[in-house]
């Protein structure tokens, strides 16, 4: 009789859960085919752009090229020439990039489909400098003093990073870039960061892979920044990169990086629910993709 | 001269009016002189003023289902005639909106639809639980948030942009059940009123709209009760009077037995793991007749909802923990209300009052030598004082003035560990001062005419910011059975809810705008034709346009990872929006048939600097389509039948809710100095063209309802109904699992019944 009951109340609960059905949504949503343009100038080096062609969700492997586009370059409104294609998707001009100089490029497909996208480039020396005021100890790699003397009248944006080489028993080096950095600066936007409550040697502020941040707080002032990184085991050499991008290549980046961790959740088997996925920056006029520039300053610290 | 000889001749007749069976003041009851062609209405404690000459003249007072009554009075002197109405209980008050006859032409305001208890109950229902916002969901210009929830989105607005008072105060969380149900028990309600549209000067504090919910005052002849019980809960009312005439008090109670089963089968399975779901509301009010011209009324609303999720084990590090998650949010309300007539042209209000919301996550693991407690709280509370003034100097003007005091306290969502706090700063809290002047008056004969002005001012860091916000309506007939109205609001906003827009938990928290964050603002536009014939058919066709500044919502990501609350404000962003739409409403009885349709057609739109890229995209709430119909009939009964039979059917459609999702990916580019080194950033990017870019499928549904309403006073009733007739699986929420949307759809085929004992 109490099995009877239990089976009448497990089917009674069952048809309670019951009310709760999961379904496939067919939504419409056309598969964009369209033009992908990629690519970072950099004062000093020569310009180079890459096409392809949008993919669908599940065609990550590879990306259709565009082979046969007509890529225009133009320098401050004046047409400075063609880029030629290299394979790959790869376009690239004999021009190299000057700093300080507004940049267009113009896509035509044989198509008649026209994608445009502008960036100007930041200056070359940006007065920043790197500086380490405590050794590798524990496994800490010490802290680093950034300073940086902005320029009032250019708007920067900043990013810092370290590519760290290890060494590995027995099987040479390692290169990655590093994955935690911690600081207790004012200046660094907090979209990547998390609190710590215990912290790490009196910084509470942990970064994930990046320091983000821009001059709007400090224009035309001096500053330092001091960090560390953790996670210092096997430290053979740090390269501590100091970029300074426009504001295309800064909105993309981040919002990459947004993008990016959102990805972590849907890699899940079942996912939170409340999960929102965010929105990749684009400077690309109809197409998608970036074209940003930036100008780097780096130093590297060796450890024997 | 001419205006001292009518001031001369003419005198005040004032007073109460009133439901003679129970004493509860009517709302918007209408006094009309036809000898002068002059009236007017009762306000929200059922007072009246008018003006009539010198003499005997005729006094019409009538209120939508209830028998007009007809007075001569011989006006020598300012008079007070309080008056009681006798409920008719014809079908005409079963309706889902009505319009309170003639007022639905003349009156001013625009965009409101006023709702008794009575329509209330007649919709069908989910699982039995009548409820206030899903009658309100059915009218123009209202959409459902996700499928049978409770929430509301107002021409475009997010749920926080209606206002939504109890008894003048602010409820600031009004979800049961995970939303699926209101706070506002039915039985302790008298009327809900709307108002979308050119939004009066005593109203502020919200964008869109105002829901003014008044509970019931206790029968005063007396004592009366009811017992309901639905499929999903149980209702115990009751009131009566403390002194016959003079002073009645009300308390409704209700409370779920859902957890019943849920307790039953993890006691009968000796199941380690327990789930328990349980909410409660406690509605209590009293009011004292002080003096003829005094009265005094305390109320207060109460309740909880708690979800338990438990699991008994000995020791987490051998794997078998003994943990509990709990999760829990409720609002707590309670007011003070001092009526006083200091003269037959001049009623105030005097009105303290306190509202707290809180939800926590309690999460705790135990093993035999530890235990981790990870407690995350929000709070908000605000306590206020106003006090609000009706002065009726003549018959051509209706001046409404007043001012309110608020202080507002709130707690940012916090995470206390066991050992460890989280954060540095907890509570915030800002007073906010607001005075307001309103003045209805005829320009002319023929254009009546709503003007106002507020003014709110929050104390934001160090200083105050002011907003003067204007508010006009205006009413033309352009003849006896057709006339245009138009109004503007200007409405801001302190207080703003961050909402997850993938699922709408009742822990969307309530920040204060603050030295870093502006109110928002909006300017509200609208115009209207009303047509109503003498055969009762009503017709009218709105159109609106809405644009708001300051509005926020998380930045790109943020909803998945918020920080700690003290930099709650970085986790924001701020920009501007605009919607607009048009709602064609028709009603008509034929018979015993009565039915209503209503078609809105809505815009809604948002930008942010931080998609700039994107410019202006669709906000969550734009649902373009919303087609909503109700068909009452109300069976022929002889003389001896036991019971009233009344059958309704109603049927609503809605566009699908937007969601943001990407079927396609791009490629990626990265600095070339990354090359030869390891990282976790992908060479691909999906792409999302803009939030909001993707539409669910349509939600519509069918439902029927049976009302057997015994006869007699102390007998029972029954409701059957049927949600969803034909088993539409409306998406309630959704998610992405490997490139594909999972839509729930909650709310399949549900038949219910409820069983109703007055006494």
């Amino acid at each position: 009789m109490v099995e009877m009951i239990k089976k009448l109340i497990c089917f009674i609960v069952a048809l309670f859960m019951l009310n709760a059905c999961i379904l496939d949504v067919e939504v419409e949503l056309p598969l964009e085919n369209s033009i992908v343009l990629n690519g970072f100038l950099v004062p000093g080096d020569t310009v180079s752009v890459s096409l392809n062609r949008s993919g669908a969700s599940t065609d990550t492997a590879g990306f259709e090229e565009i082979r046969d586009a007509t890529v225009t370059l133009f320098e401050n409104g004046v047409a400075l020439g063609l880029l030629h294609y290299k394979g790959n998707g790869i376009y690239r001009a004999e021009t190299v990039a000057k700093e300080l100089t507004a940049y267009k490029i113009v896509v035509e497909t044989p198509e008649g489909e026209m994608a445009w996208a502008e960036t100007t480039t930041p200056e070359i020396e940006f007065g920043a400098s790197i500086d380490k005021i405590n050794d590798l100890y524990g496994f800490k790699s010490g802290n680093y003093i950034l300073e940086l003397s902005d320029n009032p009248n250019i708007d920067n944006f900043y990013w810092v990073c370290i590519a760290r080489t290890d060494s590995v028993y027995n099987s040479g080096t390692t290169k990655n870039l590093a994955y935690s950095l911690y600081t207790n600066s004012p200046y660094i936007d907090r979209f990547n960061m998390t609190y710590d409550p215990m912290g790490s040697d009196g910084y509470y502020y942990d970064y994930e892979m990046f320091l983000h941040f821009d001059d709007r707080s400090f224009s035309g002032e001096t500053i330092t920044i001091d960090f560390i990184q953790t996670g210092a085991w096997n430290l053979k050499s740090e390269n501590v990169l100091f970029f300074n991008a426009d504001i295309h290549y800064s909105n993309y980046f981040k919002s990459k990086l947004i993008s990016e961790k959102g990805g972590e959740y849907l890699a899940e088997d079942m996912p939170p629910l409340n999960y929102v996925p965010s929105f990749l920056y684009t400077n690309v006029h109809n197409g998608m993709g970036i074209l940003g520039s930036y100008s780097f300053y780096s130093r590297v610290f060796t450890y024997d | 001269m001419f205006l001292s000889q009518i001031a001369y001749s003419q005198h005040t007749l004032s007073g109460k009016i009133t439901d003679i069976e129970t004493g509860e003041s009517l709302i918007g009851a209408t006094i009309y002189n036809p000898g002068a062609k002059q009236g007017t209405s009762s306000n929200a404690y059922g007072f009246y003023s008018l003006n009539l000459p010198v003499g005997k003249q005729k006094v019409v007072f009538s209120f939508v289902g209830y028998e007009p009554q007809t007075i001569m009075v011989d006006l020598k002197n300012d008079s007070t005639l309080n008056i009681g109405l006798t409920s008719n209980n014809v079908l005409s008050e079963v309706t889902v909106t009505e319009s309170r006859g003639q007022y639905f032409l003349s009156g001013v305001q625009m965009g409101e639809n006023r709702l008794t208890a009575r329509e209330i109950e007649n919709l069908p229902v989910v699982l039995g639980e009548t409820d206030v916002l899903k009658a309100i969901q059915l009218l123009p210009g209202v959409n459902a948030g996700n499928d049978g929830t409770a929430g509301i989105s107002v021409r475009g607005g997010s749920p926080d942009q209606t206002l939504i008072l109890l008894d003048e105060v602010p409820v600031y969380n009004v979800n049961h059940l995970f939303g699926y149900f209101s706070v506002f028990n039915n039985d302790a309600i008298k009327e809900a009123s709307l108002i979308k549209g050119a939004i009066p000067a005593q109203y502020g504090g919200r964008l869109s709209s105002v829901l003014d919910i008044r509970m019931k005052e206790g029968n005063l002849k007396e004592h009366t009760g009811k017992a309901s019980l639905s499929t999903l809960s149980g209702k115990y009312t009751i009131e009566g009077p403390i002194i016959k005439g003079k002073a009645s008090y009300m308390l409704s109670g209700r409370a779920t037995w859902l957890d019943l089963p849920l307790r039953l089968y993890f006691y009968l399975t000796d199941n380690d793991m327990k789930v328990y779901y349980s909410f409660w509301d406690l509605n209590g009010k009293a009011n004292f007749e002080l003096s003829n011209n005094d009265r005094l009324f305390v109320s207060f609303y109460g309740g909880n909802d708690e979800f338990f999720v438990g699991n008994e084990g000995d020791d987490y590090f051998a794997g078998n923990s003994n943990t509990k998650y709990q999760f829990s949010w409720g609002n707590y309300t309670a007011s003070a209300r001092w009526n006083h007539i200091f003269s037959s042209k001049l009623f105030s209000n005097l009105t303290a009052y306190f509202s707290r919301y809180n939800y926590s996550h309690l999460y705790e693991m135990k093993s035999t030598s530890d235990t981790l407690i990870i407690d995350t709280y929000s709070s908000l509370a605000d306590a206020s004082l106003k006090y609000d003034f009706d002065y009726y100097p003549d018959n051509v003007h209706k001046i409404k003035f007043g001012t309110k005091l608020s202080y507002l306290f709130f707690q940012p969502e916090k995470t206390d560990f066991d050992t460890v706090t989280a954060g540095l700063s907890s509570h915030y809290q800002a007073p906010v001062v607001d005075l307001y002047v309103n003045d209805e008056f005829l320009l002319g004969e023929k254009l009546r005419v709503s003007g106002g002005l507020r003014l709110s001012s929050l104390k934001r860091g160090d200083e105050f910011d002011f907003h003067l916000m204007p508010r006009f309506s205006a009413c033309y007939p352009l003849s006896p059975s057709l006339s245009l109205k138009a109004g503007y609001s200007m409405m801001v906003q302190h207080l703003h809810q961050l909402t997850n827009p993938s699922l709408s938990l009742p822990t969307t928290m309530w920040v204060l705008s603050n030295s870093s964050l502006e109110s928002s603002s909006s300017n509200l536009s609208s115009f209207g034709l009303y047509y109503m014939n003498d055969k009762g058919l009503e017709l009218s066709g709105e159109a609106y346009f809405n644009t708001m500044d300051k509005v926020i919502d998380y930045k790109p990501g943020k909803e998945n990872f918020k920080i700690n609350e003290e930099q709650w404000d970085e986790s924001v962003m701020v920009g501007e929006g605009f919607s607009y739409g048009i709602e064609l409403f028709a009603k008509y009885r034929f018979g015993s048939y009565y039915g209503q349709l209503s078609y809105t057609y809505s815009r809604s739109y948002r930008k942010f600097d931080e998609l700039a890229h994107v410019g202006y995209y669709p906000y969550m709430y734009d649902r373009p389509h919303n087609i909503s119909l109700q068909i009452t009939r109300e069976f022929e009964n002889s003389a001896d039948a036991k019971f009233n039979k009344r059958l309704t059917l109603n049927f609503n459609y809605m566009s699908g809710h937007l969601i943001s999702f990407s079927n396609y990916t791009i490629p990626a580019i990265l600095p070339s100095e990354f090359e030869g080194y390891k990282h976790h950033i992908s060479d691909f990017n999906y792409y999302i063209p803009h939030p909001n870019n993707v539409r669910l499928p349509a939600v519509h549904h069918l439902d029927l309802s049976f009302h057997l309403e015994n006869k007699t006073k102390e007998k029972s009733s029954w409701v059957f109904s049927i949600y969803n007739i034909y088993n539409r699986k409306n998406i309630s929420f959704y998610y992405v699992q490997n490139d594909q949307i999972k839509g729930a759809a909650l709310l399949p085929i549900i038949p219910s019944v409820t069983w109703n004992y007055k006494f």
